[in-house]
């Protein structure tokens, strides 16, 4: 631990600044020292205080180690747990104090009292001083051996600390071993846990160089350690649930009796109150039926409703957590939640984060029947809540149509978006209509009547831009306009800063000329000119291809520039490897 | 290696570390310091970043509580539910010591912040039960030797509504979030037994449920129930802690009509003064009333002048939440009560005016002595070796939750 890196920060009026007042506060310390008057403990108390909060702040207060010490000859444990901090700070940066500070700390690991020696005990473990490290040994050992449970708790973290220190001191003193005793032997389970925690970390870190810590991994993951684990699993606290409950994910079980036996046993974890229990269970659950298809659809099923509630009954951020999980799960298994859909309604208050997830769950459970309720939805968020949900909210509607076959009311939304005359609404609805016909090109007459009446010159973002021309060039003959249309835009090449719609602008000029060749002959003409006299690489060569092609043969030209085309049945965007990996 | 962090730190507004802990020494507070401050610089919106970030290496999770950051940070693929729910586990301690969780109170119990957090945190992991320490026997949750003159158990069943109607009118979402809060003065070891009118206990003893039995759908239990019973013959057995604590929790959908139904109408007068009717009905029996009621009905940005006159309760414009808010401290159910309102617009409207955020209408109320879902405690007994006879009293009381009626 260390005050706060803002050590420049200009102290308010009541704050002091400088070295007069820790002088003073050496002085006062030094009298009370010695004291034994009564209340003396409640004055300490204040003067600590003191100490403790110019150290949070960054004044200097290293020069009042000394009389600390000896105002900590106490019973009173605040004042020890405020000591401790102030050592604790101290003896990282300065040598001198550290061994001070360890003999200090030793004699109270054999206090009396045992609240006393764990918190002496857990204040040595932090010191994180590698030459003094043999220090640490002595007081471990005994710490593991205490008949208290508080300290062995302490002890166990402590000899994970000193791992993290001195990798040779730990083992050379054999304390995985005496862990593992513990392990399997102690009676309170936050000690149980904690070696647990403290000897996988420790044995991951030796696995690749010692044969032994690597058996004694996968000791972990026998069967009696497993079913030992889950036969005591309600007595662990809820934290330490969730580390059993990993562990239990990694265990293979020898055929299907046994995996039932392990769901059984866990069964009422689902119910637990802390949501990360239930997440930690659904993921063994999920990961143990893999290959049994059946039972994982009835895994799924009884998943379902203590995750549905957690997405709405924690905090923001735990319905973002849940979400997230949720997400993968229905990439894997859609039909699961396909009834549920209504969960995923978003509250207006909502954090932005979980209505995104929201949105992408609506547009993954979405089916025949439900389509038009969740198309319905979304077209609320679109014209009542904020842009970028606005936005997300259009998209949804665009990826659900394209995932369903019946299109019908869909295509109905989309132009309505269009008719909302919201510049942005307007941009994300053009993007996808056009991919909407390139899917389903039997629509085409519906939605180029209502395009068609859009003003080009309402149109700014460059993609829907481009979809705009695309529709322009590719239904040039349903359109009336259309010549004209892509004429004044290449009137204004100059002022079209993106590459990506001159490019469209350029083939679209092309196909509307191969259909109504009289009318665009001047747009074409305008067009080959700018494009070929544009500074963009792509568009240039674009240009001098379609020009060549002209001269050489208007047929040929035709074919390779607008050859009839399939729909589009799968975008290869909207499968995603994501779903295929295994998550569990 | 599940939930260990590296390091929990606590940000003022504009994240600047206030107190740290470092629990494994690979993550520093500069480092964390300059990720945080980038991040809420980012974009205006806070609300608008993920709550668990990964950048170069580290993967910090945070929440805001007032004007204070909780963030831990890890190197390790830790369990993001739980380090979550960690840190609203730290607020609801802060907020117990200090009454108020904000920046002042950090500042001015720093020992009792360092204190707190060695306590729950130890190297990165959560060691403990909670504070105080548990006690070595098989019953943690509740020590020995309590004991009480009055033994008394209360037990408070609320219910929290959640509806969402849509701008046609329609109720597309609607369901209940019940708890059962238990506070409990008993002394010794008591064993409690408690009876629902749950449909399957009832069917499953073979009692007529004459339509009164109700259908739970997601049943979550405090630790000290024994789940294992529930799960053979549905009854719920527990030696409950001292104090107060969440017995059960359970979700239902319901088709059942919104309790309280608004419905607004505005209409522009002309290009600078609008109109806002509003009609609320109570849709329960008569014989219950809301209590404490407050509807919120949303108002357009650059409304001003407002004129309001309603047929009961007080009404006042708050344009610091651009809504109009209703109070009223008692409406009975089957009435129905009306607010007019007239607002100014500015008649000068900029050519590129924010698109509206059309808000939802927000309604809060409470109900007491009644549940939308009929759930009824049938009994709760009371058996202690010493033999004494406690009171329990029960009240139900129904409150809105999540409340939104869209604008039609």
């Amino acid at each position: 631990m260390a005050p706060p890196a803002q050590t420049n920060r200009s102290p308010s009026p009541s704050q002091p600044s400088g070295k007069s007042e820790v002088t003073d506060l050496k002085s006062q310390l030094r009298q009370l020292a010695g004291s034994r008057l009564p209340g003396v403990d409640d004055s300490k108390r204040e003067l600590f205080k003191k100490v403790i909060s110019y150290m949070t702040i960054g004044i200097d207060v290293s020069s009042v180690f000394g009389e600390m010490v000896m105002c900590s000859a106490t019973s009173d444990i605040v004042l020890k747990k405020m000591c401790y901090l102030y050592v604790g700070n101290y003896a990282k940066v300065n040598p001198d104090l550290a061994l001070l500070t360890i003999n200090f700390l030793q004699r109270d690991c054999k206090d009396e009292d045992p609240m006393i020696r764990g918190l002496a005990l857990r204040s040595l473990g932090s010191l994180n001083v590698a030459n003094l490290v043999e220090y640490l040994v002595g007081p471990l050992n005994a710490g593991l051996k205490d008949n208290n449970s508080y300290v062995r708790i302490v002890a166990v973290i402590g000899v994970l600390k000193l791992y993290h220190i001195s990798v040779t001191t730990c083992i050379d003193a054999d304390f995985p071993a005496v862990l593992k005793h513990l392990l399997l032997n102690d009676q309170d389970t936050q000690v149980v846990a904690n070696c647990l925690l403290a000897l996988q970390e420790i044995w991951n870190g030796e696995a690749s160089t010692s044969g032994d810590a690597m058996k004694e991994r996968e000791a972990l993951l026998s069967k009696p350690f497993i079913y030992y684990l889950l036969n005591r699993i309600k007595e662990f606290s809820e934290w330490a649930q969730c580390l059993v409950l990993d562990l239990v994910v990694k265990y293979v079980p020898a055929d299907s009796n046994e995996i039932f036996d392990i769901m059984n046993l866990l069964e009422d974890r689902l119910q637990h109150a802390n949501g990360a229990v239930v997440l930690a269970t659904a993921k063994v659950f999920l990961h143990l039926t893999l290959s049994m298809t059946d039972v994982h659809q009835q895994v799924y099923e009884r998943i379902k409703a203590p995750l549905l509630t957690l997405v709405s009954s924690g905090s923001p951020e735990q319905s973002y957590a849940v979400l997230s999980h949720l997400h993968l799960l229905v990439m894997r298994a859609p039909y699961v939640f396909s009834a549920d859909y209504k969960h995923f309604y978003c509250q207006y208050n909502e954090p932005s984060y979980v209505k995104k997830l929201k949105l992408e769950m609506l547009t993954a459970v979405a089916n025949e029947s439900s389509t038009y309720e969740i198309v319905t939805e979304l077209c609320e968020y679109a014209a009542n809540v904020d842009i970028p949900i606005a936005r997300e909210s259009i998209r949804a509607v665009g990826k659900i149509a394209l995932q369903q076959y019946d299109v019908n009311a869909i295509v109905d939304r989309l132009l309505q978006f269009l008719e909302m005359e919201k510049d942005y609404v307007t941009a994300e609805a053009l993007v996808l209509v056009k991919d909407l016909l390139r899917k389903y090109p039997q629509w085409s007459h519906d939605c180029i009547a209502v395009v068609g009446n859009i003003s080009s010159q309402n149109v700014q973002e460059p993609k829907a831009k481009a979809a705009l021309i695309w529709m322009l060039g590719e239904y040039s003959q349903d359109m009336s306009d259309a010549p004209y249309i892509l004429e004044s835009l290449t009137e204004n090449w100059d002022e079209e800063h993106s590459a990506e719609v001159r490019l469209h602008l350029l083939t679209a000029v092309m196909k509307c000329f191969f259909k109504r060749p009289p009318e665009t002959q001047k747009a074409l003409g305008a067009a080959l000119a700018a494009g070929l006299a544009d500074f963009h690489q792509d568009v240039h060569d674009r240009a001098l291809f379609y020009y060549r092609l002209l001269q050489h043969n208007v047929t040929v030209a035709e074919r390779v520039v607008n050859p009839p085309k399939q729909a589009v049945s799968v975008f290869a965007d909207t499968q995603s490897s994501e779903s295929q990996r295994p998550h569990f | 290696m599940a939930g260990a962090a590296s390091a929990l730190f606590l940000l003022d507004i504009k994240g600047r570390v206030l107190v740290w802990r470092d629990y494994r020494g690979d993550v520093s507070a500069v480092q964390a310091e300059r990720f945080f401050t980038k991040l809420i610089e980012k974009e205006g919106d806070p609300q608008s970043q993920d709550p668990v970030v990964y950048d170069n290496g580290v993967s910090y999770m945070y929440i805001q509580h007032s004007n204070v950051y909780l963030m831990t940070a890890s190197r390790q693929n830790c369990n993001a539910a739980s380090l979550l729910s960690f840190l609203h586990r730290v607020v609801d301690v802060f907020k117990h010591y200090f009454e108020e969780l904000e920046e002042e109170s950090l500042r001015d119990n720093f020992v009792v912040v360092y204190e707190l957090l060695d306590e729950m945190m130890d190297f990165g992991w959560k060691p403990h039960r909670g504070l105080p320490m548990a006690v070595t026997n098989a019953v943690s949750w509740r020590s020995e030797g309590i004991n009480y003159k009055k033994n008394e158990v209360f037990l408070d069943v609320v219910e929290s509504v959640n509806i969402l109607v849509n701008s046609n009118g329609q109720v597309i979402r609607s369901d209940v979030v019940g708890a059962l809060k238990m506070r409990t003065y008993l002394s010794g070891m008591p064993e409690c037994k408690l009876g629902l009118n749950d449909r399957v206990l009832l069917e499953a003893q073979g009692r007529a449920t004459k339509g009164k039995a109700i259908d739970l759908e997601d049943i979550k239990f405090h630790q000290c129930v024994r789940l294992a019973k529930f799960e053979n013959d549905r009854t719920i057995s527990f030696i409950p802690p001292d104090g107060a604590f969440d017995l059960m929790t359970y979700r239902l959908s319901t088709q059942v009509k919104p309790l309280i139904w608004v419905e607004a109408q505005v209409e522009m007068h002309s290009r600078s003064r609008v109109e806002m009717m509003v009609k609320a009905r109570s849709q329960f029996k008569e014989r219950s009333t809301a209590t404490n009621v407050e509807i919120e009905l949303p108002v357009a940005i650059d409304a001003s002048n407002p004129n309001i006159r309603t047929s009961m309760g007080s009404a006042s414009y708050a344009p610091e939440n651009d809504a109009l808010l209703w109070k009223i401290k008692s409406f009975p159910g089957g009435k129905e009560y009306m607010l007019r309102a007239e607002f100014s617009l500015p008649s000068i409207t900029a050519e590129e005016a924010t698109p509206e955020r059309k808000a939802p209408i927000r309604v809060k109320f409470e109900i007491p002595y009644f549940t939308v879902s009929g759930i009824q405690v049938r009994y709760l007994k009371i058996i202690e070796k010493s033999g004494y006879h406690a009171l329990p009293w029960v009240r139900y009381i129904t409150m809105a939750g999540e409340y939104e009626l869209r604008l039609i």
